[in-house]
């Protein structure tokens, strides 16, 4: 059962989709700011993080960016969510680190098709490492 | 006496005349000296001839004296041999004087007649004495003393004939001195008087003339240095006078013609003051408009700001309705409670409605505010339309419409912004999918060829209720529906279409609409397949209203383009005419800051400056140019009425044309500087030989010209020959390694502004890309590159620097890493 990290500040928006991913067969753990995200991340060792761009105590940018400088961290796919399709926003999560990237409010099936994506692709690189 | 010429033929006339009458007194006493002489010669030889006669008769006398005195007798009668030879003698005499009577004249002549008569008598008297001498005595001695007074009177008066003749004789020598000396003293005279005429003829004449012409000189004089009052005082009749007069008149003209001038300047002045005046006006009202534009402006953005923060707003608590209703329905559905689901639909619908509108209004609250952005990113078009078609599926069918999807097969990728184009076709294709019911709506893709890569069209058609002109006409405005029942009818709030327009626009691309009510619509998206920087698309002109007749200057055209700056927007026209026809794009600047903002951020391949311009003239907006290093290197063309080339060309400038504008020449001029892709030269610095050459068949297969260099010292050293466009540069090499590489060029003045695409395999780090930053166009990861993709960037650098002769905003592809701290190139497009 894949572990995902959602990094979100907005509790409804937390608990939708904690709820929605939880039904779909993940397991969540959720952090509420940046700081708690990186953290969590080293801690609970997910194996996908969705972060939302626009936290408290350090943004959703800043994080990643920590998050590639962590060894432990380093490999895990980010998926970056951001309020609405600002142009360049894509292109700052990419930059900053993030493996992909998609607009709130979520599309679920849209959002589990990137992060099946993802998942699989870590999986391959595990086996290939392996 | 008129004129100088009669005076001189009257004088040359009276000189000629002179002569005559000389040469007449001249032939004249030749003549009477003449007739004196041969009067005295007449005069002598009838002297001679007188005392010949005189000698005869006496010898006549002595023989008949002698006779008759008896001291001489013959014998007999005399013989008559004696009296035929006397007799001979007597008529001699008779001859003699018959001859003197030929040579007499006048008073003489009758005297010799006088005298002739009386000989007559005596010779009669004698020739009867011989006859009768020896034979009758008495007859002979009656005729003897007959003969007697005769002969007396005859001797008397021979020597009074004589003295006659000699008083003749000198009274005609006396005439000759006189008539020679009078003859002389006339022809003196007269030669001394045509002297004397003819020098003072010449004399007066010359004075005359020099007087005139020193008059004349005079006026010319005062005249020309500008006394136009002065007159030449007319003194004669003559051709001096009237050149004078003609002078006068000239003065006149001038005078008159000044008289003209000096109104017209006034005029001018008075025209140029009330220019002034309005100019002064026009400054007032423009400051006063740019003041309130700026206010509209601050007002505008903060109405922007403030929508764009209440959509926000506004958009969290719906994302939550929309969410939990999600999942309510998600969980209904799982726990059996079908009963739910509908309403659970409704209000999820509802809440996605007004997330849609609240979207709307951001993204034109963000347009209008000017923060709309656009990025730009290579899009596989046949894969994007599918996605759309499927996600646009539930609204085709709401309606039991049918969607047809038409994707050429040529149609590949395009760069542009997905977000915007993928919203376009949305809505175009939910417009048609919400007005027309059991129809058929086509999506249509397909290229058009063009410059630069040509344009995609995205062709939406329908069949449903149409547009009547009236209603087409109302189109793209914000908040405008066709007629007010729509609203009621279909909903919606009608920005979608000023949207997806002006998303279309941004990108170089425009949205068009053909109609027909009641039969159905055709909305067509046409896009640059390689989309431009919006910033160019969002200037005036670039930008056109409508997609109708836009063939002319194509946004991405290759064509040089040329910055018109000058404050007459005739020129522009014109040189827009002009230059249009040679592939020229011409964009216009009104001004000399706007002018010099303009070529900062459009860098045109040259700028034609006018000098005469208000505020910021000419040769200020030179300067600037020329001190500004990123556009120092733009040719500048002088086009203006003001002669002064030193100027220009010690400013700068490299050509320098006078108005009126001749086309021909401008074109000649603006053909030296105009951008030429094909003449390009790339140099490839690479250790790795067959990078090297694969890199050079690339290139060479565009038509550019490629130098290689194995390392970083050999590319320095052929820089100066080679002269490249651009380099490609590996970093690891040996010897010189492409970041001294860099360092070096850039540490050279003419070498500054090369572009330079860094081409490595090199992981690099962010140390590394610091390093490079800002000294680079470009970083190209090997290996992630396939060469067509190299190529491409390759290719769009080079019609970029072509164009430019220096580092600009590449278009950043999708296949580009994006990293941390970027080139400049990157910065520049994720900023566009
Ligand atoms: N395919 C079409 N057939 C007929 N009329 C159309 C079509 N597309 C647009 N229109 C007319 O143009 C108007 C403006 O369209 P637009 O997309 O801008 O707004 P809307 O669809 O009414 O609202 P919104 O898209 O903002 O929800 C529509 O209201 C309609 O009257
Ligand atoms: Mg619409």
């Amino acid at each position: 059962m894949p572990k995902i990290l959602l990094v979100e500040d907005n509790e409804d928006n937390r608990d939708m989709l904690s709820r929605r991913l939880v039904r779909k067969g993940y397991e969540v753990v959720m952090a509420v700011d940046g700081e708690q995200g990186v953290a969590m991340a080293q801690t609970e060792r997910p194996d996908l993080i969705l972060m939302d761009m626009s936290l408290p105590a350090m943004d959703g940018w800043a994080a990643t960016r920590m998050l590639r400088g962590i060894p432990e961290t380093q490999r895990v796919p980010v998926i970056a969510l951001t309020a609405h399709a600002m142009s360049g926003d894509r292109e700052k999560a990419m930059a900053a680190g993030c493996d992909d990237y998609d607009t709130k409010p979520v599309e679920l099936p849209r959002l589990l098709e990137k992060i099946e994506a993802l998942l699989r692709r870590r999986q391959g690189e595990a086996a290939a490492g392996a | 006496m008129t004129t100088i010429r009669q005076r001189l033929q009257l004088s040359l006339l009276s000189i000629v005349a002179l002569f005559a009458v000389n040469l007449v007194v001249y032939f004249y006493g030749n003549k009477l000296r003449g007739d004196a002489i041969e009067y005295h010669r007449r005069a002598q030889s009838r002297q001679i001839s007188i005392a010949g006669i005189q000698q005869d008769v006496g010898d006549l006398k002595k023989q008949v004296d002698l006779l008759s005195s008896g001291t001489v007798t013959t014998q007999g009668a005399a013989r008559a041999e004696d009296i035929a030879q006397f007799r001979g003698r007597v008529e001699d005499v008779a001859r003699q004087t018959e001859a003197l009577r030929a040579l007499s004249v006048g008073e003489a002549r009758a005297q010799v007649a006088a005298f002739q008569r009386e000989f007559d008598a005596l010779s009669r008297s004698w020739v009867r004495f011989y006859e009768n001498l020896g034979t009758d005595e008495a007859a002979a001695i009656s005729a003897a003393l007959e003969a007697e007074p005769l002969v007396e009177k005859v001797l008397r008066d021979l020597p009074r004939m004589q003295a006659d003749e000699r008083r003749r004789a000198q009274l005609a020598d006396a005439r000759f001195r006189e008539v020679h000396r009078a003859t002389n003293r006339l022809t003196i005279t007269l030669f001394l008087l045509s002297t004397l005429l003819a020098a003072a003829v010449g004399f007066l004449l010359s004075r005359h003339l020099s007087q005139g012409i020193g008059l004349l000189e005079d006026g010319a004089n005062r005249i020309g240095s500008g006394d136009f009052q002065e007159r030449i005082p007319v003194t004669s009749r003559d051709e001096l006078g009237r050149l004078a007069g003609s002078f006068n008149g000239m003065t006149e003209n001038l005078l008159a013609a000044r008289g003209r001038l000096e109104a017209v300047h006034r005029q001018l002045a008075e025209r140029h003051a009330e220019l002034e005046r309005q100019d002064e006006a026009l400054r007032e009202a423009n400051a006063r408009l740019v003041a309130s534009e700026r206010s509209a402006l601050a007002a505008t953005q903060a109405k922007s700001e403030f929508l764009a923060k209440m959509s926000h707003e506004l958009r969290t608590p719906l994302n939550a309705i929309i969410g939990y209703s999600e999942i309510l329905q998600e969980e209904a559905e799982d726990a059996g409670q079908d009963a739910f689901v509908p309403d659970l639909q409704k209000i999820r619908a509802a809440g996605k409605h007004l997330l849609g509108l609240i979207n709307d209004i951001l993204d034109l609250s963000k347009i209008e505010a000017g923060k709309m952005e656009v990025y730009l990113e290579t899009v596989e078009i046949a894969p994007t339309i599918r996605e759309v078609a499927a996600t646009i599926q539930p609204l085709v069918e709401k309606n039991h419409n049918t969607l047809v999807v038409n994707v050429a097969d040529d149609v590949g990728t395009m760069v542009t912004d997905l977000t915007k184009v993928r919203q376009g076709l949305f809505n175009l294709l939910s417009n048609a999918a919400k007005f027309t019911e059991r129809g058929t709506l086509t999506l249509d893709v397909s290229r058009e060829a063009g410059a630069a890569g040509g344009w995609v069209v995205f062709a939406v058609s329908d069949t449903g209720i149409g547009m009547s002109p009236e209603q087409m006409a109302k189109l793209f405005q914000e908040f405008s529906q066709v007629d007010a029942s729509t609203t009621r009818k279909y909903g919606g709030t009608g920005l979608g279409l000023v949207i997806t327009r002006r998303f279309c626009q941004m990108l170089g691309g425009d949205v068009n609409v053909r109609s027909e009510a009641g039969k159905g619509s055709t909305f067509t998206m046409r896009l640059p397949a390689v989309g431009i920087d919006p910033k160019a698309a969002a200037q005036p002109g670039a930008a056109p209203e409508n997609g109708a007749g836009r063939n002319g200057a194509e946004p991405g055209d290759a064509g040089s383009r040329v910055l018109v700056v000058d404050d007459d927007p005739a020129v522009h026209d014109l040189l827009r005419r002009f230059l249009g026809k040679e592939g020229f794009r011409v964009e216009g600047a009104l001004n000399g800051e706007e002018g010099l903002r303009r070529a900062r951020e459009t860098r045109p391949d040259v700028v034609v400056l006018d000098v005469m311009m208000p505020r910021m003239d000419g040769w200020a907006t030179l300067s600037a140019l020329k001190c500004d290093p990123d556009i120092c290197d733009i040719p500048v063309i002088m086009l203006t009425m003001v002669d002064d080339r030193n100027l220009g060309f010690a400013l700068g400038a490299s050509e320098y044309l006078t108005k009126p504008v001749e086309r021909d020449k401008l074109v000649d001029v603006l053909a030296r500087y105009r951008a030429d892709p094909g003449d390009c030269r790339i140099l490839v610095v690479e250790d790795d030989a067959p990078t090297r050459s694969l890199m050079r068949r690339l290139l060479e297969k565009e038509g550019w010209q490629v130098a290689e260099a194995e390392n970083g010292r050999l590319g320095l050293e052929c820089l100066d020959s080679v002269r490249p466009n651009l380099v490609l540069l590996d970093i690891m090499m040996p010897e010189v390694d492409g970041f001294e590489f860099v360092a070096e060029v850039r540490r050279r003045p003419e070498w500054r502004s090369l572009p330079i695409v860094v081409v490595t395999a090199k992981d690099l780090t962010d140390e590394d890309r610091l390093r490079l930053n800002g000294h680079v166009t470009r970083i190209l990861q090997k290996g992630g590159y396939s060469g067509d993709a190299l190529l491409g960037e390759v290719r769009d650098l080079v019609a970029d620097c072509v164009r430019c002769s220096r580092p600009v905003a590449a278009v950043a592809s999708a296949a580009t890493a994006p990293t941390e701290g970027g080139t400049r190139a990157e910065d520049t497009a994720r900023r566009g």
